[in-house]
This record gives C-alpha cells, sequence and structure tokens, in this order.
C-alpha cells in the first residue's frame, strides 16, 4: 500500500469513527434520558421535539414485520450492502469515496442497533403546524447528506463526461 | 440509462440503510402482521358440560349417607351368617338323617 493510500485510509477510517461516534453518543444520550426520567419527549422548539421511538424495519417504516427471520435476512442484506459499500470506497479516488465514508459511518451506526437491540432508535422529530415528518437520528442524516451528494456528484461527473464526448 | 440505474441504487441504498419511522407507527408501536392463517389452531367452541344442571350434594348429607350404607352392609352381614347357620343346622339334620337310616339298615 503506498503512502497516499495509507493517508487516505486513515482519512476515511477517521470520518467514519467520527459519524459512528457521534451517532452512538446521541442515541446511548437520548436513550439513557428516556430511561431514567418520565418524560415522553424533550420539548427543543415549536418544529424540533425528542421522542423516542424503535424501528424494526427499515427507512419510512417498512419491512417492520412480527416475523424474526425476515428481520434477519434484511440485516444480512445490509451488511452486504455495507461490504459493497466499502469496496466503492476503496475503488473511487474522487469525492465519491468521501461521501461514501458518510454513508458507511452512519449504516454502521444502525447496524449496529439492529444487531445489539434488535430494532433502531430514532428521536428526532421535526414538525410544522400538528405535521410531524419521519422520526429519525443522527446516522440517517449522515446517510441522507452522503446519498444526495453522491447522486449530484453523478449528474454532474455525467454531464462533463457527456460535454467531452461532444468536444 | 447508467445514470438512472446508479441513482436508483443509490435510491434503494438509501432505503435500506435508512432507519426512520413515522411518529404514528412508532408510538403505536404497529407492526404488520404476516402470520399464516392456515397455521393457526383454532379453538373448539366453549360448551356445557353434561352434569352442569346437577347440583352438589352437601358435606352433612353426604355423611348420612356413609352411616345408612355403613348401616346396611352391617345388616347384610348379619343377615348372611344367619343363612350361614340356618344351612349349617340343615346340614347336621341331614347328616344325622343319614346316620339314622345307615343305622337302621
Amino acid at each position: 500500500m503506498s503512502k497516499i493510500n495509507i493517508k487516505k485510509f486513515i482519512f476515511y477510517f477517521l470520518i467514519i469513527s467520527i459519524v459512528f461516534v457521534l451517532d452512538r453518543v446521541s442515541k446511548i444520550y437520548v436513550i439513557n434520558y428516556f430511561e431514567n426520567t418520565l418524560d415522553t419527549e424533550i420539548y427543543l422548539s415549536n418544529f424540533l421535539n425528542i421522542i423516542l421511538v424503535w424501528n424494526e424495519g427499515i427507512g419510512f417504516g417498512l419491512l417492520s414485520f412480527q416475523d424474526g427471520s425476515i428481520y434477519n435476512f434484511i440485516t444480512l442484506i445490509i451488511i452486504l450492502i455495507n461490504l459493497i459499500i466499502i469496496y466503492f470506497i476503496y475503488k473511487y479516488k474522487d469525492i465519491r469515496g468521501f461521501l461514501l465514508t458518510l454513508v458507511l459511518g452512519g449504516s454502521l451506526g444502525n447496524l449496529f442497533d439492529r444487531i445489539a437491540f434488535s430494532a433502531v432508535p430514532d428521536f428526532i422529530d421535526f414538525n410544522y403546524n400538528n405535521f410531524h415528518w419521519f422520526i429519525f437520528n443522527i446516522a440517517d442524516i449522515f446517510i441522507t447528506i452522503g446519498v444526495i451528494c453522491l447522486i449530484f456528484v453523478e449528474l454532474i461527473l455525467n454531464n462533463k463526461k457527456l460535454k467531452n464526448e461532444d468536444e | 440509462m447508467k445514470m438512472n440505474k446508479k441513482i436508483i441504487i443509490y435510491f434503494s441504498c438509501l432505503l435500506l440503510l435508512f432507519s426512520c419511522k413515522s411518529i404514528k407507527d412508532g408510538l403505536t408501536g404497529k407492526k404488520r402482521e404476516n402470520s399464516d392463517e392456515f397455521l393457526v389452531i383454532k379453538k373448539n367452541p366453549l360448551e356445557i358440560p353434561p352434569e352442569f344442571n346437577e347440583l352438589p350434594v352437601p358435606q352433612s348429607e353426604k355423611r348420612d349417607d356413609e352411616a345408612n350404607s355403613v348401616d346396611e352392609e352391617i345388616e347384610n352381614l348379619v343377615k348372611s351368617i344367619n343363612k350361614g347357620e340356618k344351612a349349617k343346622s340343615n346340614n347336621t339334620s341331614a347328616e344325622e338323617f343319614v346316620i339314622k337310616e345307615i343305622n337302621k339298615n
């Protein structure tokens, strides 16, 4: 492994660790808070509250079945996706590698909860005029940022490629 | 075309790795049931037992019945003993009769 690759590896490892630790600390704090107090929610502002809910499924509460075998199967697929992401982080030499590390850090945070608690704790509740958006966590923020940026980067790269082909 | 494929893959990854839940489902603990209705064993309907209308006998009456039955048993025993004695006495008379007949001969 070359010197640049080692630097890159340490940098990516640090990003993944920071995202993972941030996610874990926030989850542990919220879980402990609701365990030690009788509160059902933490009021922060008119738009933002903290409510703890457990998600046994995937995004948007989908595939939340009572059957444990389906849950294990989904967990296995998520592990597989994480391995594919690691492969692409190694493969991409541009900013996409960095964005994938954000996705991987968040994904590992959620995967840890899926294995440890058999459910993922969600607690950030955005609401406006009694309309509540889906409750999410810190890991979801990093995953969403990573994926949206990845899509934009892909679009930009695709446009550049098309321009070069035209010229 | 390749671009669209990539975006679809990214979105599907987002859906699988993402973990958000609606507040309604989260607070009600809603889960989708996927149990097979044909694997569920139906319980038999409730039935009235055959001796449902019969009232239980009080303990005091039960004891009287027991005492009566004991008396009856004693009476039966005495009767059977008496019968046995009668039969014995009949036997002895028959024996005497036979002996007398032998002696006559």
